[in-house]
């Protein structure tokens, strides 16, 4: 396993992926809620004290929202201090279920709040790097032991401690380093994939060098063949300057000079809304004063190019309305894109959030504000 | 960062993914009963439970066998020796613990499920239901055995067929939700493409605007302040030989198809001498100092972007510095080289010169700039300018099509 792999979320290796992923960690959210109320429910006649088992469910619940939110396509990626807070509130919840039994003789099978925990960790593997959710795992399975040390101290046990403690900890360890397994197998497949394709990508565009090489010199080729090439040919054979010749070249000069200039200035992201709009005053819908385009990655500009691209061929959001600023920040830039909703909340958020998934990854603080009917999107990037 | 796995990747990756889940959650098992059974054993003397801890041995061997190779064979190889081994283990337990307790039974439950979750060769979901359930039959079978020999009744425990249920409904779920986002992943693979291709594009462009602005624009120009009367038989000459290159052969596909290969010209045919050449020939002295031999250590891109930029800086002194005389002082070191153009004259401001002025921006930094280069500018109005231009020496430096690394 390479450095890259163990630092890499799986989430921002592959965002499309880990959204098509989610109806697993709605899966684990809602399951460990259910798991959590039927065996508080089965082991109510154990239960010495209620409100503490209560307790442990409200903080399961609290955890599974947390995880259901804070992994939304249009929220911002799922960090680490998240991480922390669900598996430390699922921790915290174990502790309360423990102390519920009070001094009751305790069963294998009362560990069930481990089993929460370790499935938590699982569903959240797509969402952090391999080495935190090892580092997680671990701390959250000696915490479940020390738990378990401490409640089989002050209780009748009727197995040896230390395989109470095993016991606890078996499907925080398990499911914890199973989750970690997986992203780090799907990181590894994508470095691999990605390697791949970059080198074919590579031999692809040597192909067509070829082409795109011979399709701009015919350009310039017909523009000098206009004017300039007949102008320079009779100078030469007639190897005589006349004023008239003077002022032909002055005049050329200058709309060469002026197209090369045009040409200098121009970004790529005029031209992709130009291509994909099909507008002819690009200056309107895109403004880049600080000509901060430029400066975007190569992934930005995929991701902003295939959000571009939906947005001009769907119908979710009124064409003629979208407006696109770059403005510079101080540490970089922030694209502020603005347009009017023409479809219903539920039909524009379903289209566009895969697109907002791969914006949130590939650029910084992405924010959605929509008060119907105008949608503002606003991220950010950083800047040489 | 990239723009992930295409869909058909995608399915095969989830399900080696997620054997490779299965497998370490098993190897976990095995590794947590071994330490328990060590830690009864080191509890109560008089419990002989070595023959449990001997027989979940192979299976941690086979187990790690299976995950790393992920072949049929060792798949199989695990689950031959992890079912006599199961019923070996099971065998121990429960004759040793009487009655087994709840001890008893979560070894036995965490070995059964570790022989259940049997990841495979991670080919398919069929296949991955397959495996466990293959595994499940086995492992249930061996402990069913050994139980009903000793004890004559046996009872599956239903937290095993829980770990089943809820492993084969991930599984499932894994395969099921595959499919949402496919039209915007191809969408994402050809706006990738397409950003390559404008990418290419502008490079040439900017290459061929770089060509233009040396010859066309420099002819041009150079006639509008020509004299009446005869034209300069150089600069006849030189537009011949322009508009033949230009018009009549493929000069842009030309220069960059050189760029791969590993072609390195030495200083007496090299682009930067033959520019310093023409320049002295516009009447500049040109002062050349440094490791001439530097030059051989660039690619042929790097040769060909380099030869036009000095030229234009020295066109540069000629045409606005006031001074006739130049130094170019050309240094290596094994990451890049430098050169340095130096002159006397009067300096300038670079950020009072028109927004117009395209041979700085065009000629020079443009075109270092394509090729992975720097171009750093000191001038100061009245005390003359110097023009330093880095190129990295390696080739791979000065791949510029794709300057994304395997993993961004």
């Amino acid at each position: 396993m390479s450095a890259t792999t163990d630092s890499i979320t799986v989430q921002q290796l592959d965002p499309l992926g880990t959204l098509d992923g989610r109806p697993i960690s709605k899966l684990a959210a809602a399951g460990v809620l259910v798991l959590g109320t039927v065996m508080t429910v089965l082991n109510s006649d154990v239960i010495a004290h209620p409100l503490l088992a209560i307790a442990a469910l409200l903080l399961i619940a609290s955890a599974s929202a947390t995880l259901l939110v804070a992994t939304g396509p249009l929220r911002a990626p799922f960090g680490g201090r998240m991480h922390a807070l669900v598996i430390g509130l699922l921790v915290l919840a174990y502790a309360l279920s423990s102390a519920s039994l009070g001094g009751q003789e305790s069963q294998v099978n009362d560990y069930w709040g481990t089993m929460v925990i370790g499935i938590m960790c699982m569903a959240i593997a797509p969402y952090r790097p391999v080495r935190e959710l090892v580092t997680v795992g671990i701390v959250a399975a000696i915490a479940a032991g020390v738990i378990t040390l401490v409640q089989s101290s002050v209780s009748d046990l009727e197995v040896p401690p230390m395989i109470a403690v095993l016991a606890s900890m078996t499907p925080v360890l398990a499911l914890s380093l199973g989750g970690s397994a997986f992203a780090s197998s799907l990181a590894q497949s994508h470095a691999r994939w990605e390697l791949r394709a970059r080198r074919a990508a590579l031999r692809q565009l040597e192909r067509q060098h070829e082409i795109v090489a011979r399709s701009v010199q015919q350009d310039r080729v017909t523009i000098l063949n206009r004017d300039v090439v007949p102008l320079l040919d009779s100078l030469t054979k007639r190897g005589i300057v006349t004023p008239e010749d003077r002022a032909r070249a002055a005049e050329y000069a200058e709309s060469i000079r002026h197209l090369m200039v045009t040409e200098v200035n121009r970004n790529w992201l005029e031209s992709v809304v130009a291509d994909s709009f099909g507008a002819r005053d690009v200056g309107i819908l895109v403004r880049d004063p600080h000509r901060l385009a430029a400066a975007m990655t190569a992934s930005q500009r995929t991701a902003l190019r295939a959000a571009i691209l939906a947005v001009a061929t769907g119908d979710e959001l009124d064409r003629e309305s979208v407006r696109l600023v770059i403005e510079k920040t101080d540490v970089g830039a922030v694209i502020i894109v603005t347009a009017t909703v023409s479809s219903s909340e539920s039909s524009w958020r379903s289209s566009l959030a895969p697109y907002f998934a791969v914006l949130r990854v590939v650029f910084t603080g992405l924010r959605i504000s929509y008060r119907s009917p105008s949608l503002i999107v606003r991220f950010t990037y950083d800047t040489p | 960062m990239s723009i992930g796995l295409p869909a058909h990747l995608r399915k095969q990756s989830v399900s080696l993914a997620f054997a490779q889940t299965i497998n370490t959650v098993s190897f976990v098992c095995f590794a947590l009963v071994l330490a328990g059974v060590l830690s009864l054993s080191a509890g109560d003397s008089t419990l002989a439970l070595w023959p449990a801890a001997l027989a979940v041995l192979p299976m941690l061997v086979t187990s790690w066998l299976a995950n790393y190779y992920r072949t049929t064979f060792y798949t199989v190889a695990h689950i031959v020796i992890g079912g006599p081994a199961t019923y070996w283990f099971a065998l121990t337990i429960i004759s040793e613990l009487q009655p087994l307790g709840a001890a008893g039974q979560y070894l036995v439950n965490v070995i059964t499920v570790g022989l259940m979750l049997v990841g495979g060769t991670g080919r398919s979901v069929g296949w991955s239901l397959a495996w466990f359930t293959t595994g499940l039959v086995v492992a249930q079978g061996a402990v069913t055995l050994a139980s009903w020999q000793l004890l004559g009744h046996t009872v599956v425990p239903p937290g095993v067929i829980l770990v089943y249920v809820a492993a084969t409904s991930v599984l499932i779920t894994l395969r099921m939700s595959q499919r949402g986002v496919r039209r915007v992943q191809s969408d994402l693979h050809r706006a990738a493409r397409d950003d390559e291709l404008a990418h290419l594009r502008f490079g040439l462009e900017a290459t061929s605007a770089a060509v233009m602005h040396d010859t066309v624009l420099g002819h041009l120009a150079a006639i509008a302040n020509a004299p009446f009367g005869a034209i300069n038989p150089q600069l006849q000459r030189e537009i011949t030989r322009d508009l033949e290159v230009i018009v009549g052969q493929e000069w842009l596909s030309e220069s960059e198809r050189t760029a791969g290969d590993n072609a390195r010209a030495d200083w007496q045919s090299s682009a930067l001498n033959a520019a310093i050449a023409e320049a002295q020939e516009m009447g500049l002295a040109v002062e050349v100092t440094g490791d001439l031999a530097a030059v051989s250590q660039l690619d042929a891109r790097g040769a060909a972007a380099l030869g036009p930029a000095v030229k234009q800086c020295l066109v540069n002194v000629i045409k606005h510095s006031g001074a006739m005389q130049a130094e170019v002082a050309i240094f290596a070191s094994p990451e890049e080289v430098s050169v340095l153009i130096v002159d006397a004259g009067k300096g300038f401001d670079e950020a009072e010169t028109g927004a117009d002025r395209l041979g700085l921006r065009q000629s020079v930094r443009r075109r270092i700039e394509l090729v992975a280069g720097t171009v750093q500018v000191w001038s100061t109005p009245g005390f003359g300018t110097s023009v330093m231009i880095r190129i990295p020496a390696d080739a791979d430096a000065n791949e510029r099509l794709v300057p994304r690394s395997a993993v961004e």
